[in-house]
Protein backbone atom coordinates (compact mmCIF):
# COMPACT_ATOMS: atom_id res chain seq x y z
CA UNK A 1 0.00 0.00 0.00
CA UNK A 2 3.06 2.62 1.06
CA UNK A 3 5.13 1.22 -1.89
CA UNK A 4 2.00 1.92 -4.29
CA UNK A 5 1.37 5.58 -2.99
CA UNK A 6 5.08 6.37 -3.09
CA UNK A 7 4.50 5.13 -6.40
CA UNK A 8 1.97 7.56 -7.03
CA UNK A 9 3.56 10.34 -5.46
CA UNK A 10 6.70 9.99 -7.38
CA UNK A 11 7.26 12.88 -10.20
CA UNK A 12 6.76 11.81 -13.80
CA UNK A 13 9.77 10.72 -15.71
CA UNK A 14 11.89 13.16 -17.75
CA UNK A 15 12.09 12.47 -21.60
CA UNK A 16 15.21 11.13 -21.27
CA UNK A 17 14.07 8.46 -18.65
CA UNK A 18 10.71 7.63 -20.68
CA UNK A 19 9.17 6.45 -24.12
CA UNK A 20 11.02 9.49 -25.64
CA UNK A 21 14.75 7.87 -24.61
CA UNK A 22 13.91 4.43 -26.43
CA UNK A 23 12.58 5.64 -29.18
CA UNK A 24 15.74 7.88 -29.74
CA UNK A 25 18.51 4.55 -28.55
CA UNK A 26 16.28 3.01 -31.12
CA UNK A 27 17.03 5.84 -34.58
CA UNK A 28 20.33 5.95 -32.81
CA UNK A 29 21.13 1.66 -32.70
CA UNK A 30 19.38 1.52 -36.26
CA UNK A 31 21.71 4.56 -37.55
CA UNK A 32 24.77 2.66 -36.70
CA UNK A 33 23.76 -0.49 -37.64
CA UNK A 34 23.41 0.60 -41.28
CA UNK A 35 26.50 2.67 -40.95
CA UNK A 36 28.50 -0.05 -39.87
CA UNK A 37 26.78 -2.44 -42.66
CA UNK A 38 28.33 0.01 -45.29
CA UNK A 39 31.33 -1.32 -45.22
CA UNK A 40 30.18 -3.99 -47.37
CA UNK A 41 30.31 -1.56 -49.59
CA UNK A 42 33.74 -0.13 -49.20
CA UNK A 43 35.71 1.68 -46.43
CA UNK A 44 33.94 5.20 -46.21
CA UNK A 45 33.70 7.95 -43.68
CA UNK A 46 30.77 6.92 -42.14
CA UNK A 47 31.42 3.39 -41.46
CA UNK A 48 35.05 5.00 -39.49
CA UNK A 49 32.74 7.55 -37.35
CA UNK A 50 30.53 4.38 -36.35
CA UNK A 51 33.48 2.54 -35.72
CA UNK A 52 35.38 4.66 -33.47
CA UNK A 53 31.94 5.79 -31.71
CA UNK A 54 31.06 1.99 -30.99
CA UNK A 55 34.60 1.47 -30.03
CA UNK A 56 34.62 4.46 -27.73
CA UNK A 57 31.38 3.94 -25.94
CA UNK A 58 32.21 0.09 -25.57
CA UNK A 59 35.15 1.26 -23.68
CA UNK A 60 34.34 4.28 -21.76
CA UNK A 61 31.22 2.03 -20.54
CA UNK A 62 33.63 -1.13 -19.80
CA UNK A 63 35.59 0.97 -17.06
CA UNK A 64 32.70 2.73 -15.90
CA UNK A 65 31.64 -0.93 -15.04
CA UNK A 66 34.78 -2.11 -13.96
CA UNK A 67 35.05 0.79 -11.75
CA UNK A 68 31.84 0.06 -9.50
CA UNK A 69 31.86 -3.63 -10.30
CA UNK A 70 35.42 -3.83 -8.96
CA UNK A 71 38.27 -1.16 -8.21
CA UNK A 72 35.29 0.52 -6.01
CA UNK A 73 33.88 -1.92 -3.67
CA UNK A 74 37.11 -4.27 -3.51
CA UNK A 75 39.66 -1.68 -3.01
CA UNK A 76 38.03 1.83 -2.72
CA UNK A 77 35.85 1.14 -0.04
CA UNK A 78 37.86 -1.45 2.18
CA UNK A 79 40.83 1.27 2.11
CA UNK A 80 38.27 4.30 2.60
CA UNK A 81 36.99 2.35 5.59
CA UNK A 82 40.37 1.68 6.92
CA UNK A 83 41.20 5.06 6.80
CA UNK A 84 38.41 6.35 8.51
CA UNK A 85 38.70 3.74 11.44
CA UNK A 86 42.76 4.55 11.66
CA UNK A 87 41.71 8.13 12.23
CA UNK A 88 39.11 7.56 14.90
CA UNK A 89 39.50 7.78 18.17
CA UNK A 90 39.76 5.54 19.93
CA UNK A 91 41.06 3.00 17.30
CA UNK A 92 39.45 0.23 17.00
CA UNK A 93 39.94 -3.04 19.20
CA UNK A 94 40.65 -5.63 16.22
CA UNK A 95 43.08 -5.02 13.50
CA UNK A 96 41.51 -4.86 10.24
CA UNK A 97 42.40 -7.70 7.61
CA UNK A 98 42.29 -5.01 4.63
CA UNK A 99 45.86 -3.99 4.94
CA UNK A 100 46.58 -6.66 2.70
CA UNK A 101 45.18 -4.99 0.22
CA UNK A 102 47.69 -2.59 -0.58
CA UNK A 103 49.73 -5.26 -2.18
CA UNK A 104 47.41 -6.11 -5.30
CA UNK A 105 46.58 -2.18 -5.47
CA UNK A 106 50.70 -2.04 -5.83
CA UNK A 107 50.56 -4.50 -8.23
CA UNK A 108 48.04 -2.93 -9.95
CA UNK A 109 49.84 0.60 -10.25
CA UNK A 110 53.10 -0.94 -11.22
CA UNK A 111 51.62 -2.12 -14.37
CA UNK A 112 50.62 1.07 -15.14
CA UNK A 113 54.14 2.01 -14.46
CA UNK A 114 54.87 0.41 -18.45
CA UNK A 115 54.05 3.66 -19.96
CA UNK A 116 56.64 5.62 -17.46
CA UNK A 117 60.30 4.04 -18.97
CA UNK A 118 62.28 4.54 -15.82
CA UNK A 119 60.14 3.02 -13.65
CA UNK A 120 58.61 0.19 -16.27
CA UNK A 121 60.54 -2.72 -14.90
CA UNK A 122 58.11 -2.60 -11.92
CA UNK A 123 55.65 -3.77 -14.06
CA UNK A 124 57.76 -7.04 -14.41
CA UNK A 125 56.72 -8.01 -10.79
CA UNK A 126 53.57 -7.84 -11.66
CA UNK A 127 53.39 -9.68 -14.53
CA UNK A 128 55.71 -12.29 -12.48
CA UNK A 129 53.36 -12.58 -9.95
CA UNK A 130 50.41 -13.03 -12.69
CA UNK A 131 51.97 -15.63 -14.75
CA UNK A 132 53.88 -17.65 -11.49
CA UNK A 133 49.83 -18.07 -9.87
CA UNK A 134 48.56 -18.73 -12.90
CA UNK A 135 50.56 -21.75 -13.87
CA UNK A 136 51.00 -22.43 -10.30
CA UNK A 137 47.05 -23.31 -9.84
CA UNK A 138 46.09 -24.01 -13.56
CA UNK A 139 49.35 -26.34 -15.05
CA UNK A 140 48.36 -29.24 -12.00
CA UNK A 141 44.25 -28.88 -12.85
CA UNK A 142 45.51 -29.04 -16.73
CA UNK A 143 47.24 -31.82 -16.33
CA UNK A 144 44.64 -34.04 -14.76
CA UNK A 145 41.28 -32.11 -16.62
CA UNK A 146 42.77 -32.14 -20.67
CA UNK A 147 45.33 -35.09 -20.05
CA UNK A 148 44.69 -37.94 -17.67
CA UNK A 149 41.27 -37.57 -17.88
CA UNK A 150 41.17 -38.03 -21.62
CA UNK A 151 44.03 -41.05 -21.63
CA UNK A 152 42.12 -42.75 -18.63
CA UNK A 153 38.84 -42.96 -21.20
CA UNK A 154 40.77 -44.18 -24.08
CA UNK A 155 42.20 -46.89 -21.86
CA UNK A 156 38.61 -48.12 -21.54
CA UNK A 157 36.69 -50.88 -23.35
CA UNK A 158 35.32 -49.59 -26.27
CA UNK A 159 32.27 -51.86 -25.85
CA UNK A 160 29.54 -49.64 -24.63
CA UNK A 161 26.75 -50.78 -22.08
CA UNK A 162 23.77 -48.67 -21.35
CA UNK A 163 21.63 -49.44 -18.54
CA UNK A 164 23.41 -53.04 -18.61
CA UNK A 165 22.40 -53.39 -22.70
CA UNK A 166 24.66 -53.46 -25.20
CA UNK A 167 25.01 -49.85 -27.13
CA UNK A 168 25.66 -50.25 -31.05
CA UNK A 169 25.68 -46.17 -31.61
CA UNK A 170 27.38 -45.88 -27.99
CA UNK A 171 30.36 -48.40 -29.11
CA UNK A 172 30.79 -47.54 -32.87
CA UNK A 173 31.02 -43.44 -31.67
CA UNK A 174 34.14 -45.15 -28.73
CA UNK A 175 35.60 -47.53 -31.60
CA UNK A 176 35.75 -44.30 -34.18
CA UNK A 177 37.27 -41.66 -31.39
CA UNK A 178 40.10 -44.32 -30.66
CA UNK A 179 40.71 -44.80 -33.98
CA UNK A 180 40.51 -40.78 -34.32
CA UNK A 181 42.92 -40.62 -31.83
CA UNK A 182 45.73 -42.92 -32.83
CA UNK A 183 45.76 -42.28 -36.42
CA UNK A 184 45.88 -38.42 -35.97
CA UNK A 185 48.41 -38.76 -33.52
CA UNK A 186 50.59 -40.93 -35.95
CA UNK A 187 50.31 -38.20 -38.51
CA UNK A 188 52.01 -35.97 -36.11
CA UNK A 189 54.95 -38.68 -35.60
CA UNK A 190 57.82 -37.32 -37.64
CA UNK A 191 61.23 -39.11 -36.20
CA UNK A 192 59.61 -42.54 -37.97
CA UNK A 193 59.15 -41.96 -42.07
CA UNK A 194 55.44 -41.83 -43.22
CA UNK A 195 55.80 -44.86 -45.64
CA UNK A 196 53.79 -48.41 -45.36
CA UNK A 197 51.35 -48.97 -42.76
CA UNK A 198 52.26 -45.49 -40.83
CA UNK A 199 51.78 -43.65 -44.09
CA UNK A 200 48.29 -45.40 -44.59
CA UNK A 201 47.69 -44.52 -40.61
CA UNK A 202 48.74 -41.26 -40.78
CA UNK A 203 46.68 -40.43 -43.60
CA UNK A 204 43.52 -41.93 -42.28
CA UNK A 205 44.28 -39.23 -39.61
CA UNK A 206 44.65 -36.58 -41.82
CA UNK A 207 41.01 -37.45 -43.20
CA UNK A 208 40.03 -37.24 -39.38
CA UNK A 209 41.69 -33.91 -38.92
CA UNK A 210 39.73 -32.67 -42.15
CA UNK A 211 36.75 -33.94 -40.89
CA UNK A 212 37.04 -32.04 -37.87
CA UNK A 213 37.81 -28.76 -39.71
CA UNK A 214 35.15 -29.19 -41.68
CA UNK A 215 32.75 -29.43 -38.52
CA UNK A 216 34.65 -26.95 -36.89
CA UNK A 217 34.35 -24.35 -39.51
CA UNK A 218 29.93 -25.16 -40.47
CA UNK A 219 29.84 -24.11 -36.90
CA UNK A 220 31.40 -20.83 -37.39
CA UNK A 221 29.73 -20.24 -40.28
CA UNK A 222 26.76 -21.24 -38.40
CA UNK A 223 27.18 -18.96 -35.30
CA UNK A 224 28.20 -15.83 -37.56
CA UNK A 225 24.61 -16.60 -40.04
CA UNK A 226 22.89 -16.04 -36.27
CA UNK A 227 24.54 -12.59 -35.62
CA UNK A 228 23.48 -11.38 -38.95
CA UNK A 229 20.03 -12.87 -38.66
CA UNK A 230 19.68 -11.08 -35.69
CA UNK A 231 20.82 -7.72 -36.43
CA UNK A 232 18.50 -7.95 -40.15
CA UNK A 233 15.57 -9.30 -38.03
CA UNK A 234 16.40 -5.42 -35.49
CA UNK A 235 16.35 -3.66 -38.96
CA UNK A 236 12.99 -5.47 -40.09
CA UNK A 237 11.35 -4.81 -36.66
CA UNK A 238 12.90 -1.42 -36.65
CA UNK A 239 11.24 -0.51 -40.29
CA UNK A 240 7.40 -1.42 -38.19
CA UNK A 241 5.46 1.66 -37.47
CA UNK A 242 4.42 -0.44 -34.53
CA UNK A 243 5.97 -2.57 -31.56
CA UNK A 244 4.59 -5.12 -29.05
CA UNK A 245 3.55 -3.82 -25.88
CA UNK A 246 6.13 -2.90 -23.28
CA UNK A 247 8.55 -1.89 -26.21
CA UNK A 248 9.48 1.48 -27.63
CA UNK A 249 7.64 2.40 -31.31
CA UNK A 250 10.51 2.40 -34.01
CA UNK A 251 8.27 4.83 -36.06
CA UNK A 252 9.59 3.39 -39.34
CA UNK A 253 13.12 4.03 -38.57
CA UNK A 254 14.99 1.56 -40.83
CA UNK A 255 12.81 2.98 -43.54
CA UNK A 256 13.55 6.96 -43.09
CA UNK A 257 17.44 5.61 -42.18
CA UNK A 258 18.41 3.48 -44.85
CA UNK A 259 18.03 6.16 -47.84
CA UNK A 260 19.47 8.82 -45.96
CA UNK A 261 22.55 6.83 -45.13
CA UNK A 262 23.30 5.76 -48.54
CA UNK A 263 22.90 9.46 -50.13
CA UNK A 264 25.34 9.95 -47.49
CA UNK A 265 27.87 7.30 -48.27
CA UNK A 266 27.73 8.48 -52.10
CA UNK A 267 27.42 12.11 -50.99
CA UNK A 268 30.68 11.44 -49.26
CA UNK A 269 32.40 9.17 -51.72
CA UNK A 270 31.34 12.35 -54.49
CA UNK A 271 33.18 15.26 -52.10
CA UNK A 272 36.36 12.95 -51.66
CA UNK A 273 36.65 12.39 -55.87
CA UNK A 274 39.43 14.52 -57.19
CA UNK A 275 38.50 17.31 -59.03
CA UNK A 276 38.59 16.84 -62.82
CA UNK A 277 39.12 12.91 -62.66
CA UNK A 278 36.92 9.87 -62.29
CA UNK A 279 37.68 8.11 -59.34
CA UNK A 280 35.55 6.18 -57.71
CA UNK A 281 35.79 2.69 -55.48
CA UNK A 282 36.31 1.05 -59.01
CA UNK A 283 39.34 2.87 -60.20
CA UNK A 284 41.02 5.11 -57.18
CA UNK A 285 43.03 7.65 -58.87
CA UNK A 286 46.66 8.25 -56.92
CA UNK A 287 46.23 10.85 -54.42
CA UNK A 288 42.50 9.93 -53.84
CA UNK A 289 41.49 10.28 -50.13
CA UNK A 290 38.79 7.46 -51.40
CA UNK A 291 40.79 3.99 -50.38
CA UNK A 292 40.57 1.27 -52.46
CA UNK A 293 37.90 -1.87 -51.38
CA UNK A 294 38.85 -4.25 -48.89
CA UNK A 295 39.48 -8.00 -50.20
CA UNK B 1 35.18 -3.95 -66.69
CA UNK B 2 38.77 -3.95 -64.69
CA UNK B 3 39.29 -6.70 -62.95
CA UNK B 4 39.16 -5.15 -59.79
CA UNK B 5 35.65 -3.84 -60.66
CA UNK B 6 34.95 -7.50 -61.50
CA UNK B 7 35.87 -8.62 -58.45
CA UNK B 8 33.57 -6.12 -56.31
CA UNK B 9 30.73 -6.57 -58.26
CA UNK B 10 30.53 -10.40 -57.19
CA UNK B 11 31.52 -9.63 -53.67
CA UNK B 12 28.03 -6.81 -53.71
CA UNK B 13 26.35 -9.45 -55.60
CA UNK B 14 27.18 -12.22 -52.85
CA UNK B 15 26.30 -9.40 -49.82
CA UNK B 16 23.24 -8.59 -51.61
CA UNK B 17 21.86 -12.63 -52.44
CA UNK B 18 22.66 -13.02 -48.65
CA UNK B 19 20.86 -10.22 -47.70
CA UNK B 20 18.13 -10.67 -49.65
CA UNK B 21 17.60 -14.53 -48.55
CA UNK B 22 17.65 -13.44 -44.70
CA UNK B 23 15.12 -10.83 -45.17
CA UNK B 24 12.89 -12.77 -47.18
CA UNK B 25 12.83 -15.93 -44.71
CA UNK B 26 12.35 -13.78 -41.86
CA UNK B 27 9.68 -11.99 -43.04
CA UNK B 28 8.33 -15.45 -44.53
CA UNK B 29 9.83 -18.38 -42.31
CA UNK B 30 7.69 -19.71 -39.72
CA UNK B 31 8.58 -21.12 -36.87
CA UNK B 32 10.61 -24.28 -36.75
CA UNK B 33 10.15 -27.80 -34.52
CA UNK B 34 13.19 -29.30 -33.75
CA UNK B 35 13.70 -32.38 -32.51
CA UNK B 36 16.50 -32.60 -29.14
CA UNK B 37 19.84 -34.16 -30.00
CA UNK B 38 21.34 -36.20 -27.15
CA UNK B 39 23.79 -34.03 -26.61
CA UNK B 40 21.20 -31.22 -25.91
CA UNK B 41 18.79 -33.65 -24.08
CA UNK B 42 21.30 -34.50 -21.50
CA UNK B 43 21.54 -30.78 -20.26
CA UNK B 44 17.71 -31.21 -20.17
CA UNK B 45 17.74 -34.57 -18.20
CA UNK B 46 20.49 -33.29 -16.06
CA UNK B 47 18.05 -30.27 -14.81
CA UNK B 48 15.01 -32.50 -15.03
CA UNK B 49 16.65 -34.36 -12.47
CA UNK B 50 17.18 -31.98 -10.07
CA UNK B 51 14.60 -31.96 -6.87
CA UNK B 52 12.19 -29.39 -6.82
CA UNK B 53 13.64 -26.43 -4.93
CA UNK B 54 16.96 -27.04 -5.58
CA UNK B 55 19.64 -24.27 -6.40
CA UNK B 56 21.43 -24.59 -9.58
CA UNK B 57 24.07 -21.95 -10.89
CA UNK B 58 24.49 -20.37 -13.97
CA UNK B 59 27.38 -18.44 -14.85
CA UNK B 60 26.38 -16.00 -18.08
CA UNK B 61 30.21 -14.90 -19.54
CA UNK B 62 28.87 -13.11 -22.15
CA UNK B 63 28.22 -9.89 -23.44
CA UNK B 64 25.87 -7.99 -25.83
CA UNK B 65 28.13 -9.30 -28.72
CA UNK B 66 26.66 -12.68 -28.57
CA UNK B 67 23.32 -11.81 -27.08
CA UNK B 68 21.69 -13.02 -30.53
CA UNK B 69 22.89 -16.63 -29.82
CA UNK B 70 22.66 -17.07 -26.02
CA UNK B 71 19.70 -14.78 -24.91
CA UNK B 72 17.38 -17.60 -26.50
CA UNK B 73 19.45 -20.44 -24.75
CA UNK B 74 19.44 -18.69 -21.03
CA UNK B 75 15.62 -18.34 -21.38
CA UNK B 76 14.64 -21.58 -22.90
CA UNK B 77 16.75 -22.70 -19.78
CA UNK B 78 15.57 -20.97 -17.29
CA UNK B 79 12.28 -21.77 -18.11
CA UNK B 80 12.46 -25.09 -17.38
CA UNK B 81 14.31 -23.79 -14.28
CA UNK B 82 10.79 -21.70 -13.06
CA UNK B 83 8.72 -24.81 -14.12
CA UNK B 84 10.91 -26.83 -11.38
CA UNK B 85 11.21 -24.17 -8.94
CA UNK B 86 14.93 -24.47 -8.88
CA UNK B 87 16.53 -21.90 -7.44
CA UNK B 88 18.28 -19.76 -9.69
CA UNK B 89 21.46 -17.97 -8.61
CA UNK B 90 23.52 -15.84 -11.71
CA UNK B 91 26.98 -14.65 -11.47
CA UNK B 92 29.62 -13.83 -14.24
CA UNK B 93 33.49 -14.05 -14.40
CA UNK B 94 33.31 -12.95 -18.18
CA UNK B 95 33.58 -9.09 -18.48
CA UNK B 96 32.28 -6.34 -16.19
CA UNK B 97 29.31 -6.12 -18.72
CA UNK B 98 27.85 -9.25 -18.17
CA UNK B 99 26.29 -8.79 -15.14
CA UNK B 100 23.74 -6.04 -16.05
CA UNK B 101 22.67 -8.23 -19.44
CA UNK B 102 22.49 -11.49 -17.18
CA UNK B 103 20.02 -9.51 -14.92
CA UNK B 104 17.47 -7.61 -17.45
CA UNK B 105 17.35 -11.72 -19.03
CA UNK B 106 16.60 -12.88 -16.25
CA UNK B 107 14.51 -10.16 -14.80
CA UNK B 108 12.24 -9.92 -17.66
CA UNK B 109 11.60 -14.23 -17.48
CA UNK B 110 11.33 -14.07 -13.69
CA UNK B 111 8.69 -11.40 -13.82
CA UNK B 112 7.12 -13.43 -16.57
CA UNK B 113 6.77 -16.17 -14.52
CA UNK B 114 5.97 -14.72 -10.86
CA UNK B 115 9.07 -15.46 -9.44
CA UNK B 116 10.44 -13.13 -6.71
CA UNK B 117 14.13 -11.67 -6.45
CA UNK B 118 15.70 -13.23 -3.51
CA UNK B 119 13.55 -16.13 -2.93
CA UNK B 120 13.25 -17.31 -5.98
CA UNK B 121 16.70 -16.20 -7.73
CA UNK B 122 19.61 -13.88 -7.09
CA UNK B 123 22.12 -12.01 -9.74
CA UNK B 124 25.83 -11.36 -8.04
CA UNK B 125 28.08 -9.40 -10.11
CA UNK B 126 30.96 -9.76 -12.07
CA UNK B 127 34.19 -11.72 -10.39
CA UNK B 128 37.58 -10.66 -12.16
CA UNK B 129 40.46 -13.26 -11.97
CA UNK B 130 39.88 -16.18 -14.56
CA UNK B 131 39.80 -19.42 -12.31
CA UNK B 132 40.82 -17.37 -9.40
CA UNK B 133 37.47 -16.56 -8.02
CA UNK B 134 36.28 -20.09 -9.22
CA UNK B 135 39.10 -21.65 -6.80
CA UNK B 136 37.91 -19.27 -4.01
CA UNK B 137 34.06 -19.72 -4.11
CA UNK B 138 34.92 -23.55 -4.08
CA UNK B 139 36.12 -23.10 -0.87
CA UNK B 140 33.60 -19.96 1.03
CA UNK B 141 31.24 -18.68 -1.04
CA UNK B 142 30.35 -15.78 1.45
CA UNK B 143 34.00 -14.89 1.26
CA UNK B 144 34.26 -14.11 -2.12
CA UNK B 145 30.52 -12.79 -2.42
CA UNK B 146 29.47 -11.21 0.25
CA UNK B 147 26.55 -9.09 -1.16
CA UNK B 148 24.84 -9.59 -4.40
CA UNK B 149 24.61 -6.84 -7.01
CA UNK B 150 21.92 -4.57 -5.69
CA UNK B 151 24.00 -4.68 -2.60
CA UNK B 152 21.91 -6.82 -0.28
CA UNK B 153 24.31 -8.97 1.98
CA UNK B 154 24.53 -12.68 0.75
CA UNK B 155 22.99 -14.49 3.64
CA UNK B 156 20.01 -12.40 3.83
CA UNK B 157 18.54 -14.05 0.39
CA UNK B 158 16.73 -16.85 1.52
CA UNK B 159 17.37 -18.50 -2.70
CA UNK B 160 21.18 -19.01 -0.85
CA UNK B 161 19.73 -21.09 1.57
CA UNK B 162 22.17 -23.76 2.46
CA UNK B 163 24.51 -22.80 0.10
CA UNK B 164 28.04 -22.30 1.72
CA UNK B 165 30.89 -23.27 -1.40
CA UNK B 166 30.39 -24.12 -4.83
CA UNK B 167 29.89 -27.66 -4.41
CA UNK B 168 26.30 -27.02 -2.41
CA UNK B 169 24.89 -26.44 -5.95
CA UNK B 170 24.37 -29.91 -7.75
CA UNK B 171 24.42 -28.56 -11.24
CA UNK B 172 26.63 -25.13 -12.63
CA UNK B 173 25.46 -24.02 -16.08
CA UNK B 174 27.59 -22.43 -18.19
CA UNK B 175 27.01 -20.11 -21.01
CA UNK B 176 29.00 -18.53 -22.06
CA UNK B 177 30.88 -17.04 -25.59
CA UNK B 178 34.39 -16.80 -24.15
CA UNK B 179 36.90 -19.34 -23.09
CA UNK B 180 35.96 -18.32 -19.45
CA UNK B 181 34.79 -22.32 -20.04
CA UNK B 182 38.12 -23.64 -19.31
CA UNK B 183 38.13 -22.29 -15.91
CA UNK B 184 35.10 -24.10 -14.78
CA UNK B 185 36.71 -27.34 -16.27
CA UNK B 186 39.60 -26.41 -14.56
CA UNK B 187 38.76 -24.97 -11.26
CA UNK B 188 35.25 -26.18 -11.16
CA UNK B 189 34.96 -29.93 -12.28
CA UNK B 190 38.72 -31.22 -11.97
CA UNK B 191 39.55 -29.32 -8.72
CA UNK B 192 36.26 -29.85 -6.75
CA UNK B 193 34.27 -32.16 -8.77
CA UNK B 194 31.46 -29.53 -9.86
CA UNK B 195 29.01 -31.20 -12.09
CA UNK B 196 28.67 -28.58 -15.16
CA UNK B 197 26.31 -27.89 -18.34
CA UNK B 198 27.39 -25.73 -21.16
CA UNK B 199 25.56 -23.12 -23.23
CA UNK B 200 28.28 -22.19 -25.84
CA UNK B 201 28.22 -19.81 -29.13
CA UNK B 202 28.33 -22.36 -32.27
CA UNK B 203 31.86 -21.14 -32.71
CA UNK B 204 33.14 -22.63 -29.96
CA UNK B 205 30.63 -26.20 -29.76
CA UNK B 206 33.49 -28.10 -31.26
CA UNK B 207 36.15 -27.21 -29.08
CA UNK B 208 34.13 -29.02 -25.58
CA UNK B 209 33.01 -32.38 -27.25
CA UNK B 210 36.06 -33.71 -26.35
CA UNK B 211 34.59 -33.49 -22.83
CA UNK B 212 31.50 -35.54 -23.29
CA UNK B 213 32.82 -38.64 -23.29
CA UNK B 214 34.75 -38.10 -20.21
CA UNK B 215 31.53 -36.82 -18.52
CA UNK B 216 33.64 -33.77 -17.41
CA UNK B 217 30.70 -31.98 -19.16
CA UNK B 218 27.34 -33.77 -18.78
CA UNK B 219 25.75 -31.99 -22.29
CA UNK B 220 26.30 -28.95 -24.60
CA UNK B 221 23.37 -26.45 -26.06
CA UNK B 222 25.44 -25.08 -28.99
CA UNK B 223 24.44 -22.11 -31.06
CA UNK B 224 21.20 -20.92 -32.17
CA UNK B 225 20.45 -24.45 -33.36
CA UNK B 226 21.05 -26.05 -30.05
CA UNK B 227 18.94 -23.34 -28.24
CA UNK B 228 16.23 -24.14 -30.76
CA UNK B 229 16.52 -27.94 -29.83
CA UNK B 230 16.41 -26.42 -26.15
CA UNK B 231 13.14 -24.58 -26.81
CA UNK B 232 11.37 -27.23 -28.45
CA UNK B 233 11.12 -28.80 -24.63
CA UNK B 234 10.85 -26.25 -22.42
CA UNK B 235 9.35 -23.08 -24.30
CA UNK B 236 6.42 -25.47 -26.28
CA UNK B 237 3.47 -22.74 -25.13
CA UNK B 238 5.80 -20.05 -26.55
CA UNK B 239 6.44 -21.70 -29.75
CA UNK B 240 2.66 -22.80 -30.39
CA UNK B 241 2.05 -18.75 -29.95
CA UNK B 242 4.56 -17.60 -31.87
CA UNK B 243 3.21 -19.79 -34.93
CA UNK B 244 -0.61 -18.48 -34.73
CA UNK B 245 0.19 -14.77 -34.00
CA UNK B 246 3.51 -15.04 -36.36
CA UNK B 247 5.09 -12.95 -33.37
CA UNK B 248 8.09 -14.97 -32.81
CA UNK B 249 9.89 -12.56 -30.40
CA UNK B 250 13.52 -13.48 -29.15
CA UNK B 251 12.71 -17.43 -30.00
CA UNK B 252 15.49 -19.24 -31.23
CA UNK B 253 13.33 -21.54 -33.24
CA UNK B 254 11.97 -18.58 -35.38
CA UNK B 255 15.75 -17.99 -36.93
CA UNK B 256 16.42 -21.78 -37.41
CA UNK B 257 14.29 -21.50 -40.96
CA UNK B 258 16.24 -18.54 -41.84
CA UNK B 259 19.58 -20.30 -41.01
CA UNK B 260 18.71 -23.07 -42.76
CA UNK B 261 17.71 -20.97 -45.87
CA UNK B 262 21.29 -19.24 -45.60
CA UNK B 263 22.99 -22.55 -45.49
CA UNK B 264 21.39 -23.57 -48.50
CA UNK B 265 22.64 -20.38 -50.13
CA UNK B 266 26.13 -20.57 -49.11
CA UNK B 267 26.60 -24.16 -50.47
CA UNK B 268 24.91 -23.22 -53.75
CA UNK B 269 27.21 -20.05 -53.97
CA UNK B 270 30.05 -22.89 -52.90
CA UNK B 271 29.55 -25.64 -55.23
CA UNK B 272 28.91 -22.38 -57.88
CA UNK B 273 32.64 -20.97 -57.25
CA UNK B 274 34.43 -24.09 -57.47
CA UNK B 275 32.22 -24.76 -60.68
CA UNK B 276 33.46 -21.19 -61.85
CA UNK B 277 37.20 -21.81 -60.71
CA UNK B 278 37.70 -25.46 -62.42
CA UNK B 279 36.16 -23.88 -65.46
CA UNK B 280 38.32 -20.90 -65.21
CA UNK B 281 41.59 -23.74 -65.21
CA UNK B 282 40.62 -25.53 -67.98
CA UNK B 283 39.92 -22.62 -70.60
CA UNK B 284 43.22 -21.31 -69.00
CA UNK B 285 44.57 -24.53 -70.10
CA UNK B 286 42.92 -24.69 -73.82
CA UNK B 287 44.07 -21.16 -74.52
CA UNK B 288 47.67 -21.08 -76.14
Amino acid sequence: MSLSLLAQAAPPPTWWEGNAASVLGLWIAVGFTLALYTFLYHDNPLFKFAEHVYVGVTNGYLLWQAWYSSVKPDLVQPFSRLVRQASSAPPPLEPSDSWWLLVPALLSLFMLLRFYPKASWLSRWSFAFIVGTTAGTLIPLTIQAQLFEQISKMLESPVVREAGAFSFTGTLNALLTLLGVVTVLTYFVFSVEHKGAVRVTARTGVVFLMIAFGAHFGYTVMGRESLLIRRIQFLIDGAKGSAPEGQPNPHYATLVLLPLVVGLVFALEFLSRPRGGKGGPEAPQEGSQTPAPRG
Amino acid sequence: MTPEARKNAVRWSVFALVGAVITVSLLFGGVSDFHPTAVVRKVYDEVEALPDGSPILISSDFDPGSEAELKPMMDAVLEQCWRKNLRVIVMTICSPNSPELADSIVRASADAHGKVYGTDYAVFGYLAGGSAPILALGQDWHAVYKTDRGGTPCRDLPAMKGISKLTDFPLCLEISAVSTIDYWILAGNAKYGLKLGLGVTAVMATDYYQYLATRQVVGIIGGVSGASQYESMTRQDALRKARETKEAGDLASARMPTQSAIHVTIILLVVLGNILYFAGKRKEKASP
